[in-house]
């Protein structure tokens, strides 16, 4: 019978562990049990075989590790070991086999240095075998990082038709190891288009059950509890697990009143599995059923759309933003990853991350920009892009369920992105407009997200999973417009019942007290069940009438959100010195960075910029660096001093870059002074970067060009940014002995094809010799040695 | 968990000078954020070894080292621990080399000290497990002296630290970064000079405990 009919009349029993049975059997702690399929296989069908006769429906078949990189230097490959396993398990006599996938072992990067493409590609090399091999399902299972999941799924799903199965482990606290929670995995498992979900591993059959009424709540597939046999102890050496198979079997039961497909996993036995099937016996399964509500994800957190309007940040934008501009033509991301931060402390549950520009590699830099700020925050990301090839790239290398800004009713768009939605799993804004432009009355936007919900459905997307963008138009262009969007707004929710969001501040364009208007407008679509605004959490205005919208409208409880916004700001008196009475260069001395910022800002209507860095900043800047030398102050002083430099030099950037648009409004092209460009890397198989980071900022400080490479860093990225940029010299950082041999031939390499730049190294294990051996030009033992290097040599080839 | 702000101070160069004011805030400040989104998890395990002049031998693995054969010197049973702040203190530390270097490297002392306070928790843990009267030896980590970083490998595989979330490099580096493997030996009288830095060589080292 086939699995998806059997599951409606009775409750699905997975088999029990097999790594367990395996060592019970002679299998040594940390050997690969993977590869007895093929050394041992009668072993294997022993276990399946037991498993079978206790009664369960499914065998896992013996390949949780049986990927190319566990398997390296097995000498076994991943199509004989699965393809072996695989028949052993068919052979034992059970109606079905999944396929079984474990986790690669190795973490994600910006965790680890797996590559997310790469883990797809480990998966999917799994995938084809275990489907060729003729598996009845894929179980996808002891995961413990969402973005593993993903990967894994991706896989399951591009070289396989058989129905992927998927179960992680979280901790007593319903988390995952990297951090997400049920709702957040649930989401992105069921987007990407599981047939299962549920747990495995980690926790006992009880610890389970507690789990269970959170996981229920989100799941809207039949669900998988298949636990191990208690909480592993340590007894004298040996791992100890304590429930019975009659205990085992009694919390199975009560769980099968949830799960539609229970079975076990670490510690778990034929004899808990025969405990378990007889005690669920003509159980009818309950029915699965729909959870509507809408949700998006990140990695550790799930932001629901209901209740509360939700906020999105707007500023990842560089329309309109000189100073993003000029960071996003520099390469220079960590200004956009502050740009998230800060909008995140300031009230944002999602960040709108939109980096076209004409002139910029938008599948490129959009990746880059997604994949960097999910590395910094766990705030979800809407991803707003029209170029279909970014969408697609940034939606993959997303780590959670993404929202993606978005479709609208003109058939190409229907007919090219919601393809893209229903196969990464996304959410997706829906705008109100179509072929033949912007509906002027609410009845025609209406009209317009009734078709799209439509398109969606068709496609498979839920239309839970459209949020429409009623449109908002200035009121400077016609009086009547913003009454047709909040018109518009409030019937596509009350009458097709879907979520809405609108960008509040386009109501004003052309206006004078633009946030005046902005956060009436707010309030007026707060008040009519806006589900979601696109804002700048920035702007007080803005934030002062959300919250107090959620107090007046009673959704701030105890006005606690309210008071506590607003209570704290009387009284909140600043600790350090007024910016007045400071100059520049004390406030860099004394590492005020607020301060030196504001200073800064103050001085630039009439100092020249160059003359701020030249007479205010670098002579702060080299007190303090002697003052480091001479243990006079600590590295903490030595970068809040960087840190203040870099703020004023930011207001001193941002002024720069303002002169700047406004001289290309009038067609002049302002001359900049050329900086001279250092490329710098920690270099592959090293993921220890403070060091290398602190050399940037002090860099940075001095005005050099820094072009920063990263962590894990090939050679040949090295060499290659090297010749592209024309740097004159290189900075690699390494922390330990094995990485170093990756310093020594990056260098090696940079002498073969690029002779003529200079080469400076520092790390824990170098010491000058050690840095002479490997051909280094220069070593340091701190930050400033590196600064008074690169001071060095560019202040003496300006005199040559 | 006793986290110190000497020991903290000692992993920012400090050595016995005081932290100004504002550096002694932000440590506490990061702290308690560190605190927050630390998860820390551990796994160990005891073993009977076979230690001779060069090597030791655990389990099913052999490891080739002097320094560690003559730190583990009448040994016959050994300790391997895995220990991990978690994803949440990886993440912390980038999200304050975006925003703030000085924040940064404060950040990464705290989290250096706040592993080695784990451990040194774990420890007391261990102890209390094994024979009254046993004692531990200091904790020895692959990748120092002669202890070839490559033999995490053999310890994530023994303890199996994907239980933890511990992984590694291709160039064997633990991930989460702010993780600690190490073996421990049993001994039957606590060893002279065995402080926390005494049995290293390495008088000149800035981190040097005294």
């Amino acid at each position: 019978m086939n699995i998806k009919s059997r599951m409606a009349n009775e409750i699905l029993i997975f088999d029990g562990a097999m790594g367990t049975m395996l060592q019970a059997r002679g299998l040594p702690a940390g050997e690969l049990p993977e590869v007895w399929n093929v050394t041992a296989g009668d072993v294997v069908t022993d276990i399946h075989r037991a498993y079978a006769q206790a009664g369960c429906h499914i065998l896992k078949t013996n390949t949780f590790g049986a990927n190319r990189l566990k398997l390296s230097g097995s000498g076994y490959t991943v199509e004989r070991v699965v393809s072996a396993g695989t028949a052993l398990a068919k052979k034992a006599g059970a109606p079905y086999v999944a396929f079984d996938i474990g986790p690669t072992g190795k973490l994600l990067k910006p965790l680890g240095d797996l590559d997310f493409e790469e883990a797809v590609d480990v998966f999917a090399e799994m995938v084809a075998a275990g489907t060729k091999a003729g598996a009845d399902l894929i179980l996808i299972e002891t995961m413990s990082d969402t973005y593993e999941i993903k990967a894994a799924m991706l896989a399951a799903k591009e070289n396989s038709d058989l129905p992927v199965w998927v179960t992680f482990t979280p901790d007593h606290s319903g988390r995952l190891l990297t951090g997400g929670d049920i709702p957040a995995a649930v989401c992105l498992i069921e987007g990407l288009g599981a047939d299962a979900a549920g747990f495995n591993c980690g926790l006992g059959p009880l610890q389970m059950k507690a789990l269970l009424p959170e996981l229920v709540k989100y799941t809207s597939i039949p669900i998988i509890i298949n636990p191990n046999a208690g909480i592993p102890e340590q007894v004298n050496g040996k791992t100890v697990f304590n429930v019975t198979p009659e205990e085992f079997a009694a919390d199975m039961k009560e769980i099968a009143a949830y799960a539609q497909v229970i079975g076990g996993c670490c510690g778990t036995t034929p004899d808990h599995i025969a405990a378990a099937a007889r005690a669920c016996r003509g159980m009818s399964p309950a029915p699965v059923t729909q959870k509507n509500y809408t949700a998006v994800s990140s990695y550790g957190k799930t932001v629901f759309f209901g209740d509360n309007t939700v906020i999105i940040g707007e500023r990842i934008n560089p329309t309109g933003k000189p100073r993003m501009k000029q960071a996003l033509r520099d390469g220079d991301m960590e200004y956009i990853y502050r740009e998230g931060l800060d909008q995140a402390e300031n009230g944002a549950e999602i960040l709108d991350v939109n980096v076209g520009l004409p002139g910029i590699d938008e599948v490129k830099v959009l990746a880059q920009a997604v994949t960097g700020l999910q590395g910094v925050t766990d705030t979800a990301l809407q991803i707003d892009t029209a170029d279909l090839a970014a969408a697609e790239r940034a939606m993959r290398l997303y780590n959670g369920k993404p929202l993606l800004n978005s479709v609208n009713g003109k058939k190409e768009s229907l007919d090219t992105v919601l393809p893209l939605v229903k196969k990464y799993g996304a959410a997706v804004v829906a705008l109100a407009l179509d072929d033949d432009g912007i509906p002027r009355t609410a009845e025609g936007r209406v009209k317009i997200a009734g078709k799209i919900i439509a398109a969606a459905e068709s496609h498979g997307i839920s239309k839970k999973d459209v949020i429409v963008d009623a449109l908002t138009m200035t009121i400077g262009t016609g009086g009547d417009n913003a009454r047709v969007t909040l018109e518009a707004a409030e019937r596509v929710r009350n009458e097709l019942g879907v979520h809405t969001v609108l960008g509040v501040s386009n109501v004003s364009f052309g206006l004078p007290k633009r946030e005046l208007a902005n956060a009436a407008f707010f309030t007026l679509a707060m008040s009519r069940g806006l589900s979601a605004a696109i804002v700048n959490p920035m702007d007080s205005v803005m934030m002062d009438a959300f919250y107090a919208y959620r107090a007046l409208s009673g959704a701030d409880a105890d006005c606690a959100g309210y008071v506590g916004r607003f209570s704290g700001q009387l009284s909140q008196a600043s600790p350090l010195p007024p910016a007045e009475s400071l100059t520049l260069y004390d406030a860099v001395v004394g590492g005020l960075r607020e301060q030196a910022g504001k200073i800064a800002h103050s001085m630039t209507g009439d100092t020249p910029p160059l003359e701020i860095l030249s007479r205010h900043l670098i002579p702060a800047l080299d007190k303090v660096g002697k003052d480091f030398e001479n243990n006079l102050i600590f590295l903490p002083r030595l970068l809040m001093s960087a840190e203040s430099a870099k703020h004023a030099f930011e207001a001193v950037k941002s002024y720069i870059s303002k002169q700047d648009a406004e001289s290309e409004a009038h067609q002049i092209h302002p001359k900049h002074q050329k900086r001279e460009k250092i490329v710098l890397a920690t270099v592959k198989g090293d993921i220890h970067d403070i060091g290398k980071n602190i050399v940037k900022v002090l860099l940075e400080n001095y005005n050099f060009q820094v072009i920063d490479l990263g962590k894990n860093v090939e050679p040949a990225l090295v060499a290659e940014t090297v010749r592209n940029e024309q740097a004159r010299l290189v900075g690699l950082s390494a922390l330990m002995t094995t990485t170093v041999s990756y310093m020594e031939e990056t260098i090696r390499l940079l002498r073969d094809k690029e002779p003529d730049c200079r080469v400076m190294v520092g790390g824990a294990v170098l010491t000058r010799d050690y840095a002479a051996q490997i051909g280094a030009d220069f070593y340091s033992k701190d930050a400033m040695g590196g600064v008074r290097y690169a001071n060095e040599l560019f202040s003496n080839s300006e005199g040559a | 968990m006793k986290l110190t702000e000497s020991a903290v101070l000692r992993y920012l160069g400090y050595g016995n000078a005081a932290a100004e004011g504002r550096v002694s805030l932000l440590i506490r400040q990061i702290a308690a954020e560190l605190r927050e989104c630390a998860s820390p998890k551990h796994l160990f395990g005891i073993w009977d070894c076979r230690v001779d002049d060069s090597s030791l031998a655990l389990g099913n693995i052999t490891i080739n080292s002097k320094r560690l054969a003559e730190h583990l010197k009448g040994c016959r049973r050994a300790v391997l621990l895995a220990a991990t702040l978690g994803a949440g203190a990886d993440s912390l530390l980038r999200r304050c080399g975006v925003r703030d270097m000085g924040k940064a490297a404060i950040a990464q002392a705290v989290c250096a000290a706040m592993i080695e306070a784990y451990c040194d928790q774990v420890e007391s843990e261990i102890l209390q497990k094994i024979e009254a009267g046993l004692c531990l030896t200091a904790r020895f980590s692959p990748g120092y002296g002669d202890f070839d970083l490559s033999h995490q490998k053999d310890i994530l595989r023994l303890l199996g630290c994907g239980k933890i979330g511990l992984a590694l490099t291709d160039g064997y580096m633990l991930t989460p970064s702010k993780s600690v493997t190490a073996v421990i030996g049993l001994t039957k009288e606590k060893r002279a000079a065995e402080g926390k830095c005494g049995g290293c060589a390495d008088k000149q080292c800035a981190y040097r405990e005294i």
